[in-house]
């Protein structure tokens, strides 16, 4: 079968590369704090006072945001210019905004780490436009500054490139989905000061990303990684992605709703979140049919088996993660029991795995052995090492979510379902979790294993020779 | 979904009409308002009175003239595909614009039935009833509106002869998701405005 | 007869039910009214989904899905509203 129309056509989609670089050096230190935080759940005062519980939540979230961003970013330099066929407006531009984005968020983490979080607020001025000390938004009001800058930047230097170039519809949705992203990031400048309107407006950021505008980014690059790998016509791929992205945006802009049950928002979103939210898995489910098959109806054998193998593990794990726990308690009077439990922290870890952060490892291990001069992949050896470490990776965390959930029904079991008074209080609880939190911090140390892996299949079998060709032979 | 009904275009022998990757958006949309509708019939049961109260205020001539309004675009969009198959794709176009003029006359219709009400005081909040009424309503409306559009943009395509080498996939397509939002009305119709 | 003229009896008829429906709140008397109205709408979608649809002679599958969907819902609220 051929092999052609995979190699690195544009110079400027080298920019791509630190962006990739630094995504992957970042999911490290979010790993490692998050197996701090595995063993705070057990050693209450495990690394303090120097690493408080609260910080290491808020570096270990705020890092994977973070990480996630430089792979989008990397991801569209990389798949704009080929889509578009024509270098990137201002690649010169894009290496400027990755330094100024890569040292105001290492500047941030540092500051977290540093100094007390009322100090940071404080030494940054939050006083003059306060936005600091919502989760997941922790960023000082500069930082968020610093992003908008940033997103400008970056919006208009792959925005002329599109508007420039040729048209394709996974272009399309790509800018659609960085474009919602920028525009609902605003809403992390609004704070108003009734709590429910701040929590109103902060899942406009936080929840329309996640099952809304981001789920336009992980299908349009999914869908670049399936026209590459499987040779279909790109005709067809661009029509399913268009059912799919339909299916998303109507699930999950009304799906807000099974976050506005219990906070103060007029009694009717009990209906509306219940709903949508019932059908938040359908888009999920439809991108895991897509995957297969449009795999199976290839046109090649791809010598890169390890970037199909990503393409379909999200397809799979972000069907499970976001689809299936995400649907396990977004029905109004099941959220009632399970809200903010341990069930939530399993639907999350699984869902951000399977669907951003596979779909960055998925454009990661298409693009870089592309840009370093492997337009055919790695070689045999190292894509075994990487697809071992999908599977790795993807078990562990499944796992991870396996025991989080057995944490979070018996939560709810001991503290949420006994009548008031017979409940166990919060501490007891978390007491009586302790065996299913050692069993998740084993898991955790297991996908870091995975992760170690997955960056050293890079480096795997460099010698000249033992590249592409071995792979050819592996899959002929 | 089998290679064969997948995207293969077979002239002639359809084994649905249309485009299967339409007919899923279509089946994902009739099971999003199945479950809107199936909560409506709910709330309606558990209350009642709150609902008989709520019909009360509903203009009956209004549902009627809705209801007629797209049973007619479902019609001229049937006589569209009809021609198209007796004549080509480009024999469509005239009876698509001719149904997206019924569209229009639906939307004129609801329009006037929100204003009428928001100037009476009703909104989204005013009862369960005027909850599901303003909400399915709304929703299904936003349907209607992007039928419209998909019917305009195929009917264009249609006269332009963009389609005079593909057989009736696009056109078909286009028409079986205004039936889709034809047959929701169907449902949505007594439940709100003549259920007691 | 042609198609042409079948769709247009179909609408013709489609509109005479619309108007019965609207009017069986007046006339049918009260515990006859729900399996009343839903018989109507069985017949009217019914004929949506075969004539105007064309999903008679289409792939059964999907053609027992859209009549299950109407029936679904129509059942649904015929149980609930009687019980």
């Amino acid at each position: 079968m051929n092999q052609g129309d995979t190699s690195m056509k544009y110079q400027s989609q080298s920019v791509a590369m630190p962006y990739f670089v630094f995504a992957i050096v970042l999911f490290f230190g979010q790993i490692a704090f998050g197996l701090i935080m595995g063993l705070q759940y057990i050693i209450g005062d495990f690394l303090f006072p120097l690493i408080p519980f609260n910080v290491a939540r808020m570096v270990h979230t705020n890092l994977l945001i973070v990480w996630l961003l430089f792979g989008f970013m990397g991801a569209t330099y990389y798949l704009v210019p080929e889509e578009a066929q024509r270098e990137l407006q201002s690649p010169w531009l894009a290496r400027v905004l990755f330094w100024v984005f890569a040292i105001a968020g290492t500047l941030t983490i540092i500051g977290y780490l540093a100094v007390p979080y009322a100090r940071l607020a404080e030494l940054t001025g939050n006083e003059y436009f306060p936005t600091m000390g919502r989760e997941f938004l922790e960023q000082p009001t500069i930082t968020k500054a610093g992003i908008v800058l940033v997103a400008l930047g970056f919006l208009y230097n792959v925005g002329m490139t599109v508007l420039r170039g040729r048209k394709t519809v996974i272009n399309m949705v790509l800018m659609t989905g960085l474009v919602g992203l920028a525009v609902m990031f605003l809403f992390a400048f609004y704070n108003p000061s009734s709590l429910t309107m701040d929590k109103y407006f902060w899942w406009w950021v936080v929840h329309l990303w996640v099952e809304g505008v981001w789920e336009l980014i992980m299908g349009s690059i999914l869908a670049f990684v399936l026209i590459k790998t499987t040779g279909v016509d790109r005709e067809v791929i661009e029509k399913w992605l268009y059912v799919i992205i339909a299916m998303a945006l109507i699930t999950g802009i009304l799906g807000t709703g099974h976050h506005y049950f219990f906070i103060g928002a007029p009694s009717y979103w009990l209906w509306i979140g219940s709903v949508f939210s019932a059908f938040e898995p359908l888009p999920f489910f439809m991108m895991l049919l897509f995957a297969f098959s449009m795999v199976r109806r290839r046109r090649r054998n791809h010598t890169n088996r390890a970037a199909t193998t990503w393409a379909l593990g999200t397809s799979v794990v972000a069907f499970l993660g976001a689809g299936v726990w995400g649907f396990l308690h977004t029905l109004a009077p099941v959220n009632y029991y399970t809200h903010g439990s341990q069930l939530t922290a399993a639907h999350g870890h699984l869902a951000f795995f399977g669907a951003y952060a596979m779909i960055n490892l998925a454009i990661i291990s298409y693009a870089v052995p592309a840009l370093r001069g492997r337009p055919e992949g790695n070689s045999a050896r190292a894509q075994s090492l990487e697809i071992a470490s999908c599977w790795l990776m993807s078990l562990s965390m499944l796992a991870i979510t396996v025991f989080l959930t057995a944490a979070g029904a018996m939560q709810i079991w001991l503290q949420r379902w006994p009548e008031s008074g017979q409940a166990l209080s919060f501490m007891a609880t978390q007491e009586k979790l302790e065996l299913f939190y050692w069993l998740r911090f084993g898991a955790g140390v297991l996908f870091a294993v995975g992760l170690v892996l997955y960056a050293a299949s890079f480096f795997v079998g460099e010698r000249a020779g033992d590249t592409a060709h071995d792979a050819a032979a592996a899959t002929t | 979904m089998s290679d064969a009904a997948a995207d293969t275009a077979r002239p002639g022998a359809y084994a649905v009409p249309g485009d299967l990757a339409m007919w899923w958006f279509i089946l994902a949309e009739l099971a999003v308002f199945g479950a809107l509708l199936a909560s409506l019939i709910v709330a309606g049961a558990l209350a009642p009175e709150v609902f008989a109260a709520g019909r009360a205020g509903l203009h009956p001539v209004a549902g009627l003239a809705n209801t007629v309004m797209l049973l007619t675009g479902s019609y001229l969009v049937a006589r569209g595909i009809d021609a198209a198959a007796a004549e080509g794709p480009r024999r469509c176009a005239p009876w698509f614009l001719a149904a997206t003029l019924a569209g229009a006359g639906y939307v004129a219709v609801k329009l006037g039935e929100y204003a009428d009400l928001a100037a009476a005081g009703y909104n989204l909040r005013t009862s369960t009833f005027h909850f599901f009424y303003f909400f399915t309503t709304v929703f299904h409306l936003m349907h209607v509106v992007l039928g419209m559009i998909v019917l305009a943009a195929v009917a264009r395509r249609c006269r332009r002869g963009d389609y005079d080498d593909e057989g009736l996939r696009a056109p078909e397509s286009a028409a079986s998701y205004w039936h889709m939002v034809d047959l929701v009305w169907l449902a949505l119709f007594p439940l709100l405005y003549v259920l007691p | 007869m042609s198609r042409a003229e079948t769709l247009s009896q179909h609408w013709i008829m489609l509109l005479a039910l619309t108007v019965a429906a609207a009017l069986a709140a007046t006339v049918v008397p009260a515990p006859w009214l729900t399996p009343a109205v839903a018989a109507l709408t069985v017949i009217k979608g019914r004929t949506v989904i075969d004539s105007f649809m064309g999903l008679r002679g289409a792939s059964p599958l999907l053609r027992h899905s859209v009549s299950a969907w109407l029936a679904g819902v129509v059942a649904l609220g015929v149980v609930i509203r009687l019980t």
